[in-house]
């Protein structure tokens, strides 16, 4: 069994306790307005272009005749031909084309999180489950929490919280903490903003009350979509409702998934401005205040 | 503050403490320029108290000469006493420094030049620099010329090969045997050993010229208590007039006795580090604990607290280079850190600036107060203090040969070495050697690319053009055989750069308080100490072994680049060849990414290099170990050395100490601290720098801090050695090239200094951003 992985990241302080090394599974079944995240939506390998580290040398036309051209001095890549095999990737020079997203298997992965072992221990960390939507490779994602469990690191997975019960059932043995999304108030707004109902979410949320799980609430709060008063109250219901959430996060929109959708040529890109730090704060207050749980910025 | 080990209390001055920091404060920004030394407060003048001793003492032995001058020298400099402060001395006088390095003793030259100055012919004035200096430069010079012609033997500094005779500057005298026995009973001790080893002229005059320093010091104690006494005489305000007279009071107690107190004793350490021109004052909180236990107990003039603080603020103003603190206690291994561990930290804390350098052993023990303190230190934007692993020196000391009890007792010193303090004369270091340029005689046929020919000439190994290789094996056991030959030539020069410092008695007041000295009667530059390794600063391996790699994988292995393309492409810097270097950049893996194969080329190199300097000894006595602490040498041998297979451009920095290429490591602190842990650094005993830079964010709270603190530890606790961390937000760094004026405070590390990041040229600037991790 393979899973499609576009990056392992060491080093990572920012998501679950201690040192982490993070997995970013491929592929999501949500379709979030604001996806920083891009190159985790689709499942299927996809080349990322960055024209400023091309230097013209025409190795990859060389490659690929199709998908790459060079004139002038000038890269014109067309993404339409593209079937993401990689080569091109690979013989760049510069890395200005670099496949996103690579089949990896369990003990391929468990290889190069392994290596900071000792850090884990020292930290209390160990490996974080993201992406894209890891459940989305549920089977894959179990397998590989299951190894790390296996090897005593701790685990936690960042999900959307949309996946098949028995998924999220199999994932919570092997799962240590949960960073769940909640991302849209009432269903036909989540569809709205996300493209998917939120019924199945808060259904998988109330599984994990019942299986004892420790979840951390994440909510994006993106300005002009879902940053209401309405919503801000449903992130404290929910939380307050939901006896496995400990504690909630709250992410204020930022511009960092810009560049990367640039890279994989997409044109159409969500924009709005940063929401202001002393409102959030605002918004933690009015949380802690309904929900009697511990919400912070992240 | 009610408890030291606080991260969130700060420590409060006292009043009177608070005062003197403020005075020194306006002196230290008078006197931007700590690192050429020049901040002794007073000016000499131009009198040089060397070549006046010398003249008028013309018939006497030449080490008591020397001890007469360096007696003089501090004798005429002017007994200041600032306002406030509790322990007093002012240092550098410029000869002082001069003598210490022994560079020639300042100015000789000068009287050669300028004989009717000093009132002599030039006749005379010619024998009197002979005489003040029995070796100099030539003598390296000499051999030099002997084994790689003139013109040749100008190159290997001209090129960037290797710098031999060095610094050899720092060591740390034995503080407790100063303390234990104070200077009359130095005294005893030196007539001692003397009655011991009556048996020639030479070293009977070299235990005469210690009891020379031993009474110089206790006069010049003498001086400054009779300074404080006419000072209070006229010192109306009652306060200060009684802080004059316990400053009297404690100089002429230690003037002679050894110390009860700890204000007697920290005026004692203080004197012995003026006279030594220690700059490293070792185990701080090892040998003044006991003092510090009995004033917390049975009272002192000046609170135990004062007296540490205003040891610290002398070092404050002087610019020393290191304090180590904490560690195991030699005796059993045991945790050593205690009161004056997190006091000495607090103080620095406050200070907040480049100097006093502050090091922190660390151990399997070690309580983790400590390291939360130390990252909490690093969030404030200080890059001290520099932490270092008990489980590596301790153990790489014994490899040498240094029984469990002294290796437990070792401290740090200058800019990141290791020692034993006390007892050892660490080279500190002997010569420093650029691997890179080995590398590019192996590329170039045993020739340098900027001239057309071979160091050495038919002596040296022979060695092909690039293209001519036959296979990476052909290359690699070339390069090995060329660097055999020249370390073997650079020691030879090395040695003789110690012999210079043996004849010439250099740091002759060490000898007193280096164990080993007086009982053998042997000086300090001669093998008296204990332990007299030799320390060679190892730059280049990143550099070599990264284009090592390249050449394997994309040359040899895969054919992606063709010997006469790499060729073409090196000689022209490549220009025109962008897309080769991009192929070397990205497609063959860098050290410091915790790739296997690109580490263990580095691993093969630095063992190579370092087995090779293992099988000299150094005319001390015991064999040469490695160090990498480069400061600006990393970047002085860049300038030198050509473009590289690694992709790196000719003239770029080699490489920051003994972390990764500037910007290579791009997998994560983590994957870079592993790459550097694999290194053998146990064989590089003479100190072997790390320098990390992090973000501000990820210190910025207490649970980042712990995490941070476990990622240092856990390198420290798996092979690395030591490790340096800047704090800084890259934009700060950007920022501050632009308007150095706004960032004053901005800290960082480069080489085992601390120091303002916009006193930094361009050039260090830029290699200090690509390092920065995220």
């Amino acid at each position: 069994m393979t899973g499609t992985i576009f990056n392992i990241q060491r080093f990572s302080l920012f998501d679950g306790p201690g040192v982490r090394t993070v997995v970013f599974f491929k592929g999501c079944p949500l379709r979030c307005i604001w996806c920083h995240n891009p190159e985790g939506l689709e499942k299927k390998p996809q080349i990322m272009f960055d024209p400023t580290r091309c230097i013209g040398c025409g190795e990859c036309s060389c490659i690929c005749s199709n998908g790459h051209l060079i004139q002038d001095g000038m890269h014109g890549y067309n993404r339409a031909v593209c079937e993401g095999c990689g080569k091109c990737a690979d013989g760049c020079p510069t890395g200005s084309l670099s496949l996103a997203g690579k089949e990896m298997t369990v003990d391929e992965i468990m290889n190069e999180v392994m290596r900071d072992e000792s850090l884990y221990r020292e930290s209390g960390g160990g490996i974080t489950l993201s992406g894209g939507e890891p459940l989305y490779q549920g089977d894959f994602a179990v397998a590989l929490l299951r190894a790390a469990r296996e090897k005593g690191i701790n685990t936690c997975i960042e999900t959307s919280g949309y996946a098949s019960k028995e998924v999220i059932a199999n994932v919570a043995k092997y799962t240590d903490y949960f960073y769940y999304d909640y991302k849209a108030t009432g269903d036909e707004e989540h569809r709205r903003l996300c493209g998917v109902p939120s019924t199945v979410i808060l259904n998988n949320l109330s599984l994990l009350d019942s299986l004892d799980a420790n979840v951390t609430l994440r909510c994006p709060i993106v300005p002009g979509q879902n940053q209401t008063d309405e919503h801000i109250t449903g992130i404290a219901k929910t939380a307050g409702e939901h006896s496995s959430v400990k504690a909630i996060h709250l992410e204020p929109f930022h511009r960092l998934g810009k560049t990367k959708a640039e890279k994989l040529g997409i044109t159409e890109l969500f924009d709005t401005e940063v929401p202001q730090k002393d409102i959030m704060l605002s918004y933690c207050e009015t949380i802690e205040k309904i929900s009697g749980k511990s919400c912070i910025i992240s | 503050m009610n408890n030291y080990k606080s991260t969130e209390e700060k420590l409060i001055f006292t009043d009177r403490i608070k005062n003197t920091y403020e005075e020194v404060l306006t002196r230290v920004k008078g006197n931007r320029d700590r690192e050429g030394t020049e901040t002794s407060p007073v000016d000499t003048n131009g009198k040089n108290p060397f070549v006046e001793t010398f003249i008028l003492r013309k018939n006497e032995p030449y080490v008591t000469t020397l001890a007469h001058a360096i007696v003089h020298s501090w004798m005429i400099t002017p007994k200041l006493i600032f306002k406030n402060e509790a322990i007093v001395g002012i240092t550098r006088p410029d000869y002082a420094v001069k003598e210490h390095f022994s560079w020639g003793i300042l100015n000789a030259e000068h009287a050669q030049d300028h004989p009717d100055e000093f009132g002599l012919s030039q006749e005379e004035a010619n024998e009197l620099t002979r005489r003040m200096e029995p070796l100099g430069g030539h003598h390296i010079g000499k051999k030099g010329i002997e084994i790689f012609g003139e013109r040749g033997f100008d190159r290997t500094w001209g090129d960037g090969l290797f710098t031999a005779g060095g610094y050899q500057g720092h060591t740390v005298p034995n503080y407790y045997t100063l303390l234990d026995n104070g200077l009359d009973g130095m005294m005893e001790k030196i007539d001692k050993y003397a009655a011991i080893n009556a048996q020639d002229d030479e070293t009977q005059n070299t235990y005469e010229a210690y009891r020379i320093i031993i009474r110089g010091m206790s006069a010049w104690l003498e001086a400054y208590a009779d300074e404080a006494l006419r000072l209070a005489s006229g010192e109306s305000d009652e306060t200060q007039k009684k802080y004059y007279t316990d400053i009297a009071d404690n100089c002429a107690f230690v003037a002679h006795k050894k110390p009860v107190t700890l204000y007697q004793a920290v005026q004692l350490v203080w004197t012995l580090s003026l006279w030594d021109w220690v700059d490293c004052i070792g185990r701080t909180d090892q040998y003044l604990l006991p003092y510090y236990e009995y004033s917390m107990k049975n009272g002192d003039v000046v609170s135990p607290e004062e007296s540490i603080t205003s040891l610290i603020l002398k070092t404050w103003e002087n610019g020393v280079h290191n304090i180590t603190i904490a560690g195991v206690k030699p005796v059993d291994g045991s945790d050593a850190s205690n009161d004056l561990t997190y006091l000495i930290l607090q103080t620095i804390r406050t200070i907040h600036d480049t100097h006093p350098r502050v090091s922190v052993r660390i151990h399997k023990e070690t309580p983790d107060c400590i390291m939360e303190l130390i990252t909490k230190i690093w969030s404030e934007g200080m890059s001290d203090p520099t932490v270092v692993s008990d489980e590596n020196v301790i153990p790489a000391l014994m490899r040498i040969g240094v029984p469990i009890e002294d290796a437990r007792d070792y401290t740090m010193l200058g800019c990141q070495e290791i020692e034993i303090p006390g007892k050892s004369n660490f080279g500190c270091e002997d010569g420093s050697f650029n691997v890179a340029a080995v590398f590019e005689y192996a590329l170039y046929a045993g020739k340098s690319p900027k001239y057309d020919f071979i160091l050495g000439g038919e002596a040296a190994p022979a060695a092909k053009y690039l293209t001519e290789y036959e296979s990476f094996d052909e290359l690699y056991d070339t390069f090995a055989k060329l660097l055999s030959y020249y370390t073997e030539h650079f020691i030879t020069l090395c040695n003789l750069g110690q012999e210079i410092r043996g004849a010439n008695h250099a740091k002759l007041v060490k000898g007193i308080f280096t164990d080993g000295c007086l009982e053998k009667g042997i000086p300090h530059d001669c093998g008296g100490p204990i332990y007299n390794y030799g320390v060679i600063e190892t730059a280049g391996i990143s550099a070599v072994s990264d284009s090592l790699v390249a050449i394997k994988k994309l040359v040899f292995e895969e054919k992606k680049i063709s010997k006469e393309t790499l060729a073409a492409a090196m000689a022209a810097n490549f220009e025109g060849y962008e897309k080769e270097r991009q192929m070397l950049l990205n497609m063959a893996p860098k050290f410091g990414n915790d790739n296997d194969e690109a580490d263990e080329m580095a691993v093969k190199v630095l063992n190579l290099f370092w087995d090779e300097i293992a099988k000299y000894k150094s005319v001390r006595g015991d064999v040469f170990t490695g160090a990498c602490s480069l400061l600006e040498e990393g970047i002085r041998y860049g300038w030198s050395t050509s473009a590289l297979p690694d992709g790196r451009f000719k003239g770029e920095p080699l490489g920051n100490s003994m972390g990764p290429r500037p910007g290579a490591d791009k997998s994560g602190v983590s994957a870079m601290l592993r790459s550097v842990a694999k290194l053998p650094l146990e064989k590089g005993v003479g100190g072997t720098t790390l320098n990390v830079v992090l973000t501000q964010r990820l210190l910025s709270t207490p649970e980042l801090r712990k995490n941070v603190a476990a990622t240092v530890k856990d390198y420290l606790m798996n092979g690395g050695q030591m490790a340096q961390i800047t704090t800084a937000n890259l934009e700060d760094l950007l920022d501050a090239k632009v308007h150095p004026e706004r960032h004053g405070n901005l800290i960082v590390r480069i080489g085992g200094f601390s120091i303002q990041f916009v006193q930094l040229n361009e050039t260090s600037q830029d290699e200090i951003i690509s390092r920065y991790s995220a």
